[in-house]
């Protein structure tokens, strides 16, 4: 993944946190380098004196030898001061660890006391040491002054310390080897870069995980937007941890896929036996009226009173029973749906004209409202009975001289359509009845319109709704500017 | 003319090998009566009433180095240092001795001085061993154990107040290190390295 395609947002945390990441890096490499080269110091710091004491207390056990003895070491033939010096320098170095000494009389070397098993690598550079020993005594300070060097030599770093005896001829001397500290040096040196290759290393890990998961969550969400808009949706394969919860919200939307399925079948059951009790109940009426009337109209005709207008009642109720079936089979039947991208106005002008007539009778204004920008995907057919159905509930509830007003409003992902009447309102125990079918409140109403016009809505993926109050009703149809997967 | 010539030269070549003769004798005398004197020093010394157990043992020690000084009169280096490791047992036998006169009234400075004094000789003792193994010696160990002894008897003396004993077993414990030491010179006269502990 390029960072250029990355978000603003996204680009500017994994910079921060790249700075972030090696600014403590290079933090924790200051750190252990100067606390490496502070060990250092004081490690040298510790030889060399170290180093001086150890000189100075050799200087003082030769002079307090000379002074004290009964003869003087200088006296003493070389071979014999030889082991006397070494007996004194031995006995003063036992004190200090890794230290070695002696002492140079007459421009040479003498009574060398070295520590036990000393590097063979070491004690091949005896000579050199010596060199660096008389070379030291030559520069060595006045008598009653001491002076330290640090020599850097092939196989280490080397402390050596000096200081003139008495005679003014013959230094005390003393050396301490630091062979371990430019090693320990080098190796704090690897040890600093690996870490700091692991610290940048993990840096990198870190963005790289951290990008992979703001990955993963965008594609879940954007999936599960989709999946919101349509049912049949599902998410992609996403990687890492991701897979999982794509895996386990699929099957949960499969499962909810079968049992919705299963609601609707049982829903329909449902509405179908209430169906069949209202059409039982619709039916029941007009055929009671229809035998009460063919029992009159035979005792008429065996009286021989009957009439043309007897038969007539007969004859109504029996077009009543057909618009009953007409209207059921037009609720029940399966209709052709073909939504299409539809302008609201010529909708709403054929409407209005549908129910004017009737408007007129009952002396109602129709008001027209409509945005002529509002545009919606829809069955023209199935919505335009929609408005009927509506405008002539809001006609038939208007009082005389009433105002029934449709307006229609754009909104961000759709259109609201309202129809508005300033009749008594719905009374309160009716209005949870409104969208059942063959439920209604006037006489000679076969109940079906309202719920045939709910139907028509849900296929549009919209809803229909209404609030009610003393002052009127006003139904409210929201349909949105794309048909949703519910209509098929 | 000639004739005068060679009896000149043949008198000079005399003259040369009676005094280098004589040279000799005047060595060789003076080592004979070193070795007398210290074997008088030594019969004194054991002479001593009630002598202690480490006298015993330097009377003793002294007594088989000085035979072997006698022995070594040929090499000149080795007796030196054997007679010196005699009189420094003799000395520290006699230190011993002294150290068991009475106390006497201490000077203003003693306590320093003494400590001082015990002070060099602790670094002193400190050296016993290394001289030891060099001297090659049998005896050499219970030479560091009585150098031992006597410097931890001095350090009680002082310890007690006892100054002038204390450093009469200090001194004591110091001629055996010395005597030690000689020993070692004798012994080895291209030492090795030493080896610290």
């Amino acid at each position: 993944m390029r960072l250029s395609s990355l978000p603003a947002n996204l680009r500017v945390q994994v910079a921060v946190m790249a700075v972030g990441t090696l600014s403590v890096a290079a933090l924790v490499a200051v750190l252990i380098r100067d606390v490496a080269g502070r060990t250092e110091d004081v490690l040298l710091g510790e030889a060399r004196a170290q180093a001086l004491t150890a000189c100075r207390e050799l200087r003082r056990q030769f002079e307090e030898r000379q002074r004290y003895g009964d003869e003087t070491l200088e006296a003493l033939p070389p071979d014999a001061r030889e082991v006397s010096l070494r007996g004194l320098a031995e006995t003063v170095l036992r004190a200090y660890e890794g230290m070695e000494g002696g002492f140079v009389l007459s421009g040479e070397v003498v009574a060398h006391v070295r520590p036990p098993q000393q590097a063979a690598a070491v004690a091949q550079n005896v000579e050199a040491e010596r060199s660096l020993v008389r070379e030291a005594a030559e520069r060595a300070p006045p008598v009653g002054e001491s002076s330290v060097q640090s020599e850097s030599t092939p196989y280490g770093l080397v402390v050596v310390a000096i200081t003139r005896l008495d005679s003014g001829q013959s230094s005390a001397w003393t050396l301490k080897r630091l062979a371990g500290l430019q090693t320990l040096a080098a190796r704090r040196k690897l040890g600093l870069s690996a870490l700091t290759l692991l610290a940048v290393l993990g840096a990198a890990g870190t963005v790289s995980i951290w990008i992979s998961l703001r990955r993963g969550l965008a594609r879940l969400k954007q999936g599960l937007r989709r999946m919101e808009a349509r049912m049949d949706y599902r998410l992609p394969a996403v990687g890492g941890d991701f897979s999982g919860i794509a895996l386990a919200v699929n099957q949960m939307a499969d499962r909810r896929a079968v049992l919705e399925t299963e609601l609707r079948r049982k829903d329909r059951l449902a509405a179908l036996g209430k169906l069949v009790a209202g059409v039982a109940h619709e039916i029941r009426n007009p055929l009671n009226s229809m035998r009460l009337t063919l029992e009159l109209l035979g005792r008429k005709v065996t009286r021989g009173s009957a009439s043309a207008s007897d038969v007539s009642a007969a004859q109504q109720e029996i077009d009543r029973l057909d618009a009953i079936l007409a209207r059921l089979l037009h609720f029940g039947l399966a209709v052709p749906f073909d939504p299409q991208l539809q302008a609201l106005e010529p909708l709403f002008n054929r409407a209005v004209g549908m129910v004017r007539e009737q408007a007129r009778q009952k002396s109602v204004s129709l008001v027209v409202e409509a945005a002529r920008e509002c545009r919606v995907h829809a069955d023209a057919s199935q919505l335009e009975q929609v408005l009927i159905n509506l405008l002539l509930n809001a006609v038939e509830a208007s009082p005389p001289g009433g105002v029934v007003k449709l307006s229609a409003h754009n909104l961000e992902r759709g259109c609201r359509i309202q129809v508005q009447d300033n009749g008594t309102g719905i009374a309160k125990h009716a209005r949870e009845h409104v969208f059942d079918a063959f439920f209604t409140t006037r006489a000679g109403g076969s109940g079906l319109g309202l719920a045939v016009s709910r139907e028509i809505i849900d296929r549009h993926g919209g809803d229909l709704s209404f609030t009610s109050s003393p002052q009127g009703t006003t139904f409210e149809v929201m349909l949105p500017s794309e048909v949703s997967n519910r209509a098929s | 003319m000639r004739r005068l010539a060679k009896i000149l030269m043949l008198a000079a070549v005399c003259a040369a090998v009676v005094s280098l003769y004589a040279a000799e004798d005047k060595r060789a005398r003076r080592q004979r009566e070193r070795l007398e004197n210290l074997s008088e020093k030594l019969s004194r010394r054991m002479a001593t009433p009630d002598p202690q157990a480490v006298q015993g043992f330097l009377h003793a020690q002294a007594g088989l180095l000085l035979e072997r000084a006698r022995q070594s009169t040929h090499e000149a280096y080795v007796l030196d240092r054997l007679c010196r490791a005699v009189e420094e047992l003799l000395e520290a036998s006699e230190e011993v001795f002294d150290s068991r006169k009475p106390e006497g009234k201490h000077d203003r400075d003693e306590r320093r001085e003494t400590a001082e004094e015990l002070q060099r000789h602790y670094f002193r003792v400190q050296q016993a061993d290394y001289f030891a193994r060099l001297s090659g010696l049998k005896e050499a160990p219970t030479y560091v154990v009585h150098a031992r002894s006597l410097y931890q008897q001095a350090r009680s003396a002082y310890d007690a107040g006892l100054y002038k004993k204390a450093q009469h077993l200090g001194d004591a414990a110091d001629g055996l290190v010395d005597a030690l030491e000689n020993l070692a010179q004798a012994a080895v006269r291209t030492p090795d390295p030493p080896v610290l502990k």
